[in-house]
Order: structure tokens, then C-alpha cells, then sequence
């Protein structure tokens, strides 16, 4: 097949379907990943290199718009100690539970790694309209669900680098050679520090005077390419360097005039982002005659019910009553796009296997499908718990 | 033959305005007492005064009159109608601004800024180029003032007249 027919048809499938789960009241991933599994079982296209690399190029983008346009670090300086506990809690148990699970079933402790780092995260986007549409964003757990959220893409990718770096080495290390792979995280974590808050303010000073046609959205794409070929040369990951390269230019005036973003995420999600779900979807299809039905079920119930529990009992650590304690817990359960750049990562390096990989795809779109929902009855309950005590319906607004 | 003349004409006016414009500072153009809001002036005390001085944007300062953000009709309109927004933009940042209470939650805070002694082709330049109605001119960190295309439109005129 035509290689440009093959893109133009797996970007149209993948808008159409990621439309009509739109109207559906779902994240339109669920569509892309639905169209690139279609697109596989209907046309099973032999030659899919130019449709990899445009899979490749949408996680660099996807990670690179989540710290472009999602980190705020000024809310980093605001969080309180408090609202750590519940954080690192939920992340704990998630990361285990993805290791053990991985451990029982008898993969290798790389694999495993991988499982409990693509455990870990939470996409709270998913849930965002439940809470609004509940009125319960402004509540104390509503609060706290975004406070820990602030922190979980900063962790799943510190995580990442971590198991990148060893999977890269393909053996456990001993602990000199942690040390290496430390040292050479906090080395390219400076040269970024260094070009935030030095060379790039003064450089975006003299590109944003060029005359060259759209040089200055040129060089916010440079700058998430440069950081991304920069994160692969100190051996881990460019989709990694593409996020810390937004977050970077996230505070930066020029790079963050209206028009240039809304250039960069007409380029991420117009076109390089729904390729990269589509392939997800695409490499599944390949791939599910060797995943076992017990394991994908196994690893879907493991990864909800982590969050829930660890979100449950953080929550309770620091005083929170039962029913808010398992509302912040199924608040935490979905999962979304940098769960899916993670175990791409491990699949592209040759590090998890095929029927990891469906299982945690099928995780993601089973806890985009059901978070919503579940989160809406856990609010339903609480506030029916209140009524019945004949109190009036609350949500704590403004605590 | 005329039109040749007229461009002839235009062409050396453009080069001379080009001329001016380069010895002209925007602190000589901007308003020097912009309509703008404290950074924790509540939303609805926002609104009210956007309602009577409808601008592109408006400057947001500290106590000390430090530029600290601004906020534009656009940031307004997302947190009055958050649902409209959609599913795709519901980022961590989105829900953050859909709690404001006060300006500084509200505002976007990396704006774009001019010195107050830039020259008018700079800040010409600026807003052609990325097409912004409006810049907050500062010294240092101080808020001095706001310019506007229609500031740059009237000193234009003038030069030209003259």
C-alpha cells in the first residue's frame, strides 16, 4: 500500500472514530487506538516504517505538549507536604503491584520494571469533566486529586529514565553503575536547567526578530527536537528529553505566545499524536494472539485496584473519612497518554513483551472507559450518605 | 506614470516613517494609566471592570506594581463556561484555572513584555508578527504603561501628516 494513502487513511479512521467517541463522552484516544486496530485488521499493510516513525515522532510530541502546555511550576512551589503523602502513597502501590504482577507471571525484573513504571501514573484529564459536571472539583478531594496529579508526570518520567537506563544495559546493575546512570540523569537534568533559565530566554530574544517565514514556531519545534536528541545521546529516551524540553519553554513568553501554541498543537494533535494512538491500536492487533486473556484481565483489575487502594490509604493516613478516601482512590485509577509512551518505549527497545503491551493498552482504554463512570457513583454515594444524615448537599467548597 | 510617482513617493515616505519610528520610545506612545487588575482582585470585581473598559488584555500587578500576568476576555469566557471547553484541553492547568477566585489563578503569567525604551519599529514589528493587540511596556519588572496598535496607528498618522 501507497505509503501516503496509508497515512491519509489511518489519519482520517483515526478522527472519525476519535470523534464518535467524543460524542460519546470519552477521551477521543479511545477512537485513535480503536481506528489503528481497525485499520490493521481490514488492510493488514505489510510495509509500515514511514507510519513507525510518525508513531515515534507523536510521542515525542505527546510528551513534549504535556510539559509545553501542561506543567505549571509555580503550582510545583505551592504544594504542601501534606498533599505529598497521598502522592508518593498511590504512586508506591501502583509501582509495586505493576512490579509484582509482572514478577508472578514470571517475567524478568526489567519487564517488570517497565509494567510498575507504566502502573504508576494517573492522566487526571480523563476524569476532569466528571468532577466539574459533579461540582466536586472545588472540594477538598477534589483539591487533592490535583494537587497529586501535579506531581505524577515529573515521577513517571523520572521513574522512566531510571528503567530506560537499565533496560539500555539489559541487566540489574550493581551499584556503581547506579550511581553512573544517576549521575547521568542530574548531568542532562543541568544542561536543561541551563538552557531554560540562561540560553533559551536570551536566544528566543534575537529568533523572535528573525525574518525568516515562522521562525519562531520553528525553533520551539527545534528546541523539543534538540532536547529529545539530547536525552538519547546521555543513553536515555528522546521522548524524555521532548518533555522536560516543554516544560522548559513553558514559562518562556515567546514561546508561548497564543499563535505559536496554537501552531504546536496543531502539528502534535492535528497530526503526529493520533498516528501515535493509531499505532498503539495498529501493534495490538498484531499482537493479541499471543496475550493470554487471564494476564490482560489480571493486569487491568492489578492497576485499577492499586490506585485504589494506595489512593484509599494515603488519603486515610492524613485524616481523610472513608467515602472521600475511596473517591481520591478512584479519582486516581485513569490512565492515558504517558502510560502508553512508556510501554512503547519498553516494546520499541525490545525490552517487554507482546502480551505486556495489549494488557496495559487494554488497561488504559478499560480505565478511560470506567473511571468516569465509577467516579461519578463514588460522588453519588457520598453525597446520598449526606442527604440521608439530612445535611445539606456540600462538596467543601473552598477548603 | 502617476502610480509610479505614488509609489515612488510611498516608498520614501515608509523609509522616512521607518526612520522616525526608530527614534520614538513606546513610553512616548502608551497609556501611561492602563486600566488593570490587582492579583487578588476577584473574579467578579474582574468582570465588572472588563464590562465597562473592554480591552484585548489587561496587566495584572503586586502590591509593589510589579507585572506579574496579565488576563485577556479569552481566560474569562473559559472559566465562565469551563463545559464548553473541550475534552481534549482538560489539562491539569485548565482545571486549576476553573477554581480561581482571584486574578493571580486566573491570569496567564509569562507575558509578553517591551522595555519602555524600545523604539515603535520593534513594537510594530512585535505585533504584526505574532498579531497582539496589546503589550505591557515595563522597566525592569515595573509596570509603566500599555501599548496598543491603535497608540502605534495614531503616531503613525501623525508622522505621516506632518
Amino acid at each position: 500500500m501507497e505509503v501516503l494513502f496509508q497515512i491519509l487513511l489511518i489519519l482520517l479512521f483515526a478522527r472519525l472514530l476519535g470523534e464518535a467517541t467524543e460524542r460519546l463522552g470519552l477521551l477521543s484516544i479511545v477512537g485513535e487506538i480503536a481506528a489503528g486496530f481497525i485499520f490493521a485488521l481490514l488492510l493488514r499493510p505489510t510495509n509500515t516504517e514511514v507510519f513507525g516513525f510518525f508513531a515515534e515522532l507523536g510521542a515525542i510530541f505527546l510528551l513534549f505538549t504535556a510539559g509545553y502546555r501542561e506543567v505549571h511550576l509555580k503550582d510545583l512551589e505551592d504544594t504542601s507536604i501534606k498533599a505529598l503523602i497521598p502522592t508518593v502513597f498511590q504512586i508506591f502501590v501502583s509501582f509495586s503491584f505493576g512490579f509484582l504482577i509482572g514478577r508472578i507471571f514470571g517475567f524478568g525484573y526489567i519487564e517488570s520494571l517497565f509494567m510498575a513504571v507504566a502502573f504508576s501514573p494517573t492522566s487526571i484529564s480523563v476524569v476532569i469533566r466528571t468532577l466539574i459536571d459533579s461540582d466536586y472539583l472545588s472540594s477538598k478531594t477534589g483539591s487533592l486529586m490535583l494537587t497529586s496529579t501535579i506531581f505524577d508526570d515529573i515521577i513517571g518520567i523520572f521513574l522512566l529514565s531510571i528503567v530506560v537506563s537499565l533496560a539500555n544495559s539489559n541487566q540489574l546493575l550493581p551499584g556503581a553503575s547506579l550511581m553512573a546512570i544517576s549521575f547521568r540523569i542530574i548531568a542532562f537534568v543541568i544542561i536543561m536547567l541551563l538552557l531554560g533559565l540562561k540560553i533559551l530566554p536570551f536566544a528566543f530574544g534575537y529568533i523572535q526578530k528573525m525574518h525568516t517565514r515562522e521562525s519562531l514556531f520553528s525553533f520551539v519545534i527545534i528546541v523539543a527536537l534538540f532536547c529529545a536528541y539530547l536525552s538519547q545521546v546521555f543513553g536515555l529516551h528522546p521522548a524524555i528529553g521532548a518533555f522536560l524540553g516543554g516544560v522548559i519553554l513553558s514559562d518562556l513568553p515567546f514561546a508561548k505566545i497564543d499563535v505559536i501554541q496554537k501552531e504546536v498543537n496543531g502539528l502534535a494533535y492535528g497530526l503526529f499524536t493520533p498516528l501515535f494512538f493509531a499505532f498503539i491500536g495498529f501493534s495490538v492487533e498484531m499482537a493479541i494472539n499471543v496475550t493470554s486473556v487471564f494476564f490482560a484481565i489480571s493486569v487491568v483489575v492489578m492497576a485499577l485496584l492499586a490506585k485504589l487502594i494506595g489512593g484509599f490509604v494515603g488519603t486515610k493516613l492524613i485524616g481523610f473519612d472513608n467515602v472521600d478516601s475511596l473517591i481520591f482512590g478512584v479519582g486516581m485509577m485513569p490512565r492515558a497518554g504517558v502510560e502508553l509512551v512508556i510501554i512503547s518505549i519498553g516494546r520499541q527497545l525490545g525490552v517487554i513483551r507482546e502480551e505486556i503491551f495489549s494488557a496495559i493498552v487494554l488497561m488504559v482504554v478499560v480505565s478511560i472507559i470506567l473511571s468516569p463512570f465509577m467516579l461519578e457513583r463514588a460522588i453519588r454515594y457520598k453525597e446520598s450518605i449526606m442527604s440521608s444524615v439530612q445535611e445539606p448537599v456540600s462538596t467543601d467548597a473552598g477548603q | 506614470m502617476q502610480d509610479d510617482t505614488e509609489e515612488r513617493n510611498s516608498g520614501r515616505d515608509s523609509s522616512k516613517l521607518s526612520d522616525q519610528c526608530k527614534n520614538i520610545s513606546v513610553s512616548e506612545i502608551m497609556s501611561r494609566d492602563p486600566v488593570s487588575f490587582r492579583d487578588d482582585d476577584t473574579i467578579e470585581s474582574i468582570i465588572k471592570v472588563m464590562l465597562e473598559y473592554p480591552y484585548h488584555i489587561y496587566p495584572v500587578v503586586d502590591k509593589r506594581r510589579n507585572l506579574v500576568g496579565t488576563i485577556d476576555p479569552g481566560n474569562v469566557l473559559e472559566f465562565l463556561f469551563f463545559e464548553r471547553i473541550p475534552r481534549n484541553n482538560h489539562t491539569h492547568l485548565m482545571a486549576v484555572k476553573s477554581l480561581s477566585e482571584t486574578a493571580e489563578n486566573l491570569m496567564v503569567d509569562h507575558p509578553l513584555t517591551v522595555d519602555q525604551k524600545t523604539d515603535l519599529c520593534d513594537v510594530a514589528d512585535l505585533m504584526m508578527k505574532h498579531h497582539l493587540e496589546r503589550i505591557c511596556v515595563v522597566n525592569g519588572q515595573k509596570l509603566q504603561g500599555v501599548v496598543s496598535k491603535l497608540d502605534l496607528i495614531k503616531k503613525i498618522c501623525s508622522l505621516r501628516s506632518n
